[in-house]
């Protein structure tokens, strides 16, 4: 089960919040401030974080940046109602991602999931259309002919870089910059011929392609 | 005192007064040494030569003449004599250069007339009977003045002058080079900027005059950078401040909704779509306040526009693509100077606004060239739609921002649709 430590100084708005996450099935522990979390002495281990700005004692920021000090590998989703545009960059120097309140819980829980894609905190297996992904052992599965897709270590990166972006429209920008590591010249044709090769591999039909999906004029796209 | 000491000024007057003294010192350095000079060296006088040249000649005869010139002519080898006997007769001469200038006959006009072009001039001349007794003659000693007097502006003298003068010329000179030199440095350090726009303090070496400029320098750019300082947490309070209006005006519109839950969801579609639109003009409202006031944080640098706007449309794709836009991207590389998150501010502001008033058209263009980037919609046009009341401070901050990055907001609206042009 997803741990989730989930500070809020409004108990309104926290139980809330915690309501529609137990119901998506996380294991959430809401505390209102972080003296009160420190005082509880819960030892759990925590696969996210999610954290008010505006808080009695320890603010959002500095609990981010304490928390990322111990745990660098802990995801930290701030709700914050300062969206001031200079405060969003320094809220992402220390955390990972933000939404601004008033939020939806819906979408608050998609970030987390999007977070925990990104920290290989989900030990889980994705499932899309007749692949099964599983994202320990780095293995795709072709359900229909149950023959094991072998990819290369590109290809993987492209499709890994897509399983923790779902959702999400990447430029080609973006996906160069984030799989080959260096910048993106324009015009140049590596991205497209790799993933070209990919999509034969895992597309049943590659010249109509429903995993990986051409938003024209814009980037790419995996959705579940 | 110690001010004093260390003066220009006092620098200047020494300067100046070692100038004017410096020939008198000279001189009387000179005189000194010549003084001292005579002291041990004993120089004959004219009055000394003469009564020598009488007692030698009362004691010596025509037959020992011969010898005591000798004599003298050791001691004097510049001198010259001549002999005249008792008849008048020029019987011999001796280390006379000029040889036969000299009358053969000595008469009394003859004799007369010598003595008197002889009288105070030069060579000094001393006439002399020989043993007090006119019947042997006289002799007659010539010797050249200069061997009383020391010579008076010798060579050597000059040079010392010359070489003096030189120094001293020199010493100024240096001495002002080496004040211009650090006026000069002085100036430099106020025209060279830090990065903060604030001259740089200068190192005080000497604590004259200019030290002290240099000082009362430090002190005003210590003050500038404190002022500025100080002008920095201002705006920073500012920013805060309005930050915490933001908070507090979204945390209740955060409850309302978390309130919402208790009701159908039918019934509060409304509501809701309410909710979003009061938080985007708070924040609308608020970076309209910080704009105007001029205290939006600021950072232009070169961005690739076309990048940037590729990924702005890419996050704004899924919302089109909900309310069932078919959006539009073509673009070319562009290179802007913009700060970036206010050129993203303005995209989203301007697509925000196509999404919300041109849901008819069902279409968003964006295009970008090379120097414009061009949003375009197929909806009711911004004046024929009655609900634009909000898009106005969306708008306003669009072209605050155009503004202050020079760039041109264009927008052309009719019934068919609006098109935002956005140049450099």
């Amino acid at each position: 089960m997803t741990r989730i430590l989930y500070i809020e100084d409004e108990p309104e708005i926290a139980s809330w919040l915690k309501e529609e996450m137990v119901e998506y099935g996380y294991d959430v522990y809401a505390y209102e401030s972080f003296e009160a979390f420190e005082e509880s002495g819960e030892s759990v281990e925590f696969d996210a974080v999610i954290l008010d700005i505006m808080l009695p004692g320890l603010d959002g920021f500095s609990i981010a940046r304490k928390l990322k000090r111990k745990h660098t590998e802990l995801p930290i989703l701030l709700l914050s109602a300062r969206s001031m545009l200079d405060d969003k960059l320094d809220g992402l120097q220390i955390a990972d991602d933000y939404v601004t309140k008033p939020f939806h819980p819906a979408e608050v829980i998609a970030r987390i999931e999007v977070l925990l894609r990104r920290f290989n905190k989900k030990d889980d297996v994705l499932y899309l259309q007749h692949l099964k992904i599983d994202l320990k052992d780095f293995q795709v599965v072709d359900m229909d002919a149950g023959e094991e897709i072998v990819l290369t270590q590109t290809q993987y990166g492209l499709l890994q870089y897509f399983i923790t972006h779902l959702k999400q429209i990447l430029t080609k920008e973006q996906l160069y910059e984030a799989v080959w590591k260096e910048p993106y010249i324009d015009g140049d044709k590596t991205l497209m011929v790799h993933i070209r090769y990919l999509r034969e591999k895992i597309e049943k039909d590659p010249s109509h392609p429903t995993i990986i999906e051409t938003v024209r004029g814009i980037g790419y796209r995996v959705r579940t | 005192m110690k001010k004093i000491r260390r003066s220009l000024l006092l620098k200047y007057i020494f300067l100046f007064l070692f100038a004017i003294g410096f020939i008198q010192i000279v001189v009387m350095l000179y005189m000194l040494t010549i003084n001292v000079d005579r002291l041990f060296k004993e120089q004959p006088t004219s009055v000394d030569i003469e009564e020598r040249w009488a007692k030698d000649m009362k004691h010596a005869s025509p037959e020992t003449l011969e010898n005591v010139v000798t004599q003298w002519h050791h001691e004097y080898p510049s001198a010259s004599f001549f002999y005249v006997d008792g008849g008048g007769m020029l019987k011999k001469q001796w280390y006379r250069k000029d040889g036969d200038d000299l009358p053969k006959q000595w008469d009394a006009m003859r004799t007369t007339k010598f003595i008197k072009s002889r009288y105070d001039s030069d060579p000094f001349t001393v006439i002399q009977f020989i043993g007090d007794d006119l019947d042997n003659g006289f002799a007659v000693l010539e010797i050249d003045r200069a061997i009383f007097e020391t010579n008076k502006l010798d060579d050597r003298f000059i040079i010392i002058a010359i070489v003096l003068f030189i120094v001293f010329i020199f010493v100024s000179i240096l001495f002002f080079l080496r004040i211009l030199k650090r006026l000069v440095q002085l100036e430099n350090a106020m025209t060279v900027r830090e990065v903060d726009g604030l001259p740089i303090k200068i190192e005080v070496k000497k604590k004259d005059e200019i030290g002290a400029v240099e000082l009362a320098f430090n002190q005003m750019v210590d003050e500038l950078r404190e002022a500025k300082k100080q002008e920095r947490r201002e705006e920073q309070l500012r920013r805060e401040l309005i930050a915490n209006l933001s908070h507090d005006l979204k945390t209740p519109l955060t409850k309302m909704r978390a309130q919402l839950r208790h009701f159908d969801k039918k019934e509060t579609k409304e509501i809701d779509a309410s909710i979003d639109q009061m938080s985007a003009l708070i924040e609308n409202l608020m970076a309209y306040t910080l704009l105007t006031a001029d205290k939006m944080l600021y950072k232009p640098e070169d961005v690739r526009i076309d990048r940037l706007v590729n990924r702005i449309v890419a996050s704004w794709y899924p919302a089109f693509e909900q309310a069932g836009f078919y959006v539009e991207l073509k673009t070319t590389q562009a290179m802007w100077t913009v700060d970036a998150i206010w050129f993203e501010r303005i995209i989203d502001n301007l697509l925000q606004n196509v999404l919300r008033h041109a849901d008819k058209g069902k279409y968003v263009g964006i295009r970008v060239s090379v120097d414009a980037v061009i949003i375009q919609d197929n909806g009711e046009g911004i004046q024929t739609n009655a609900q634009t009341k909000g898009a106005g401070i969306g708008l306003s901050i669009v072209r605050l921002m155009a503004d202050k990055m020079d760039l041109q907001v264009e927008i052309a609206s009719s019934k068919e649709g609006t098109t935002v042009r956005i140049g450099k």
